[in-house]
């Protein structure tokens, strides 16, 4: 159990909020893991983990209201006591993108589980070929984590594309799906990674600009999200074909799954 | 001329156009520039010339009475406007604004046509590029209209 040290606001029906980990001596996870959130007398929710990994005295995580419990989770206020459960799932592949050039494509509530990823190779850029990070949101008024993307778009060693579904005139930015930015990204598919998160129908259609990029299919990492109880593959909600998404995933590498991402029964 | 055709062919449209072919509509196209906020074409004009971007940004918007103006679509450096050239009379369906400064090619829609009524070759060539990118564009669109992030 950990309590609720800051919430922010990010969108209208999106907080943010940290936990304080310091009394369990930090909590360390890898980039693109998830906890099982525990709202007291409500239930239980996988939630991805958005904040630094550098930082373990903090947890952080950002909630979109759409359910029974991510409703309840997102209206807590700073001292409210949340169960933790955690981390689950696999990483990011942050090894194997050293060395090379890096695009993260996301979408939506999608840059969430990202933030931690760009957080840690931005922070060790030295180590990373040419850097790229890919957005799209709704409206404008969606734009999640507006401050970092400007703040990653401030730096000289970093290309930031922000687009938009639906806009008015008064937008003087991209409209457009988030896929239509790959074609404009700089890489060298031939050493490069990208790992993408956000609607899965998104991620299909990203995913294969990116290998019209001549990206491979090995190159492409993504976020998968499905019904998730226990986190610990036993239960079976999260079953996807063969594989569970909580413990095979939620990263995936799309080689292993690109012929299940069509099939509308898995 | 050269070095017109020279920057023409470096242009993503021009990329599986023969070297031939580069050197047949150079005969077509001349630089424009379009300042910010400069309309390049009203929803209703004639689609008559066909525009290749090379830099700067446009928007394609859409006016709804009673409604906000929309940007239905951004076009940047690579993309290409007034795809209808091949048709005498085809209308614009949206506006096209400049969103900042624009750089682009103009072709000339009626010399395109008369080019391609005397090469089957360019024509088939100019017919299966545009079709390569309108599809791409149509997916593009439906992923929008299903508007993913609700």
């Amino acid at each position: 159990m950990m309590v609720v040290s800051r919430v922010i606001r990010e969108l209208a029906d999106t907080v943010t909020f940290q936990l304080d980990a310091s009394p369990q001596g930090g909590f360390s996870f890898a980039p693109g893991q998830f906890n099982m959130l525990y709202a007291f007398g409500v239930g239980e929710v996988p939630i991805s983990i958005s904040g630094d990994p550098a930082d373990v005295t903090r947890l952080v995580h950002t909630i979109r209201a759409v359910g029974t419990v991510t409703g309840p989770l997102s209206s807590l206020r700073k001292g409210a006591k949340v169960g933790v459960r955690g981390p689950f799932g696999s990483a990011w592949p942050i090894a194997e993108a050293r060395g090379k050039d890096v695009l993260f494509v996301a979408g939506g509530l999608g840059l969430a589980p990202l933030r931690p990823a760009i957080t840690h190779v931005l922070t060790h850029r030295a180590e990373f070929g040419h850097i790229t990070v890919l957005y799209g949101a709704r409206t404008p008024s969606d734009i999640l984590f507006r401050r970092d993307l400007e703040s990653w778009r401030g730096r000289f060693d970093c290309d930031v594309g922000v687009t938009v579904d639906h806009a008015g005139t008064e937008w003087y930015g991209h409209v457009g799906v988030v896929p239509a930015l790959v074609a404009g990204a700089k890489f060298d598919p031939g050493n490069a990674v990208a790992m993408v998160c956000g609607p899965e129908v998104m991620m299909r259609f990203a995913a294969r600009d990116l290998e019209n990029g001549g990206l491979s299919g090995k190159a492409i990492w993504m976020s998968l999200e499905r019904s998730m109880k226990c986190g610990v593959g036993l239960c079976g909600h999260c079953q996807f074909a063969s594989e569970f998404v909580c413990k095979d995933g939620p990263v995936m590498r799309l080689d292993r799954i690109a012929r299940l991402l069509t099939v509308r029964e898995v | 001329m050269e070095s017109l055709e020279r920057v023409l062919r470096e242009h993503p449209f021009m990329r599986e156009l023969t070297d031939e072919h580069v050197h047949i509509l150079v005969g077509c196209a001349r630089s424009v520039r379009f300042a910010p906020d400069e309309f390049i074409v009203h929803e209703g004009d004639e689609e008559s010339t066909f525009y290749l971007v090379r830099e700067g940004s446009i928007s394609l918007e859409n006016h709804v009475p009673g409604r906000r103006p929309a940007a239905v679509e951004t076009l940047g450096p690579g993309d290409v406007l007034g795809v209808t050239w091949m048709f005498a009379g085809a209308r614009a369906h949206v506006d096209a604004r400049a969103r900042v400064s624009v750089l682009a090619f103009a072709l000339d829609g009626s010399c395109l046509r008369g080019k391609i009524a005397t090469d089957d070759a360019l024509g088939h060539a100019l017919a299966r590029r545009l079709l390569e990118l309108t599809h791409r564009r149509l997916e593009r669109l439906r992923l929008q209209n299903l508007d993913v992030y609700r």
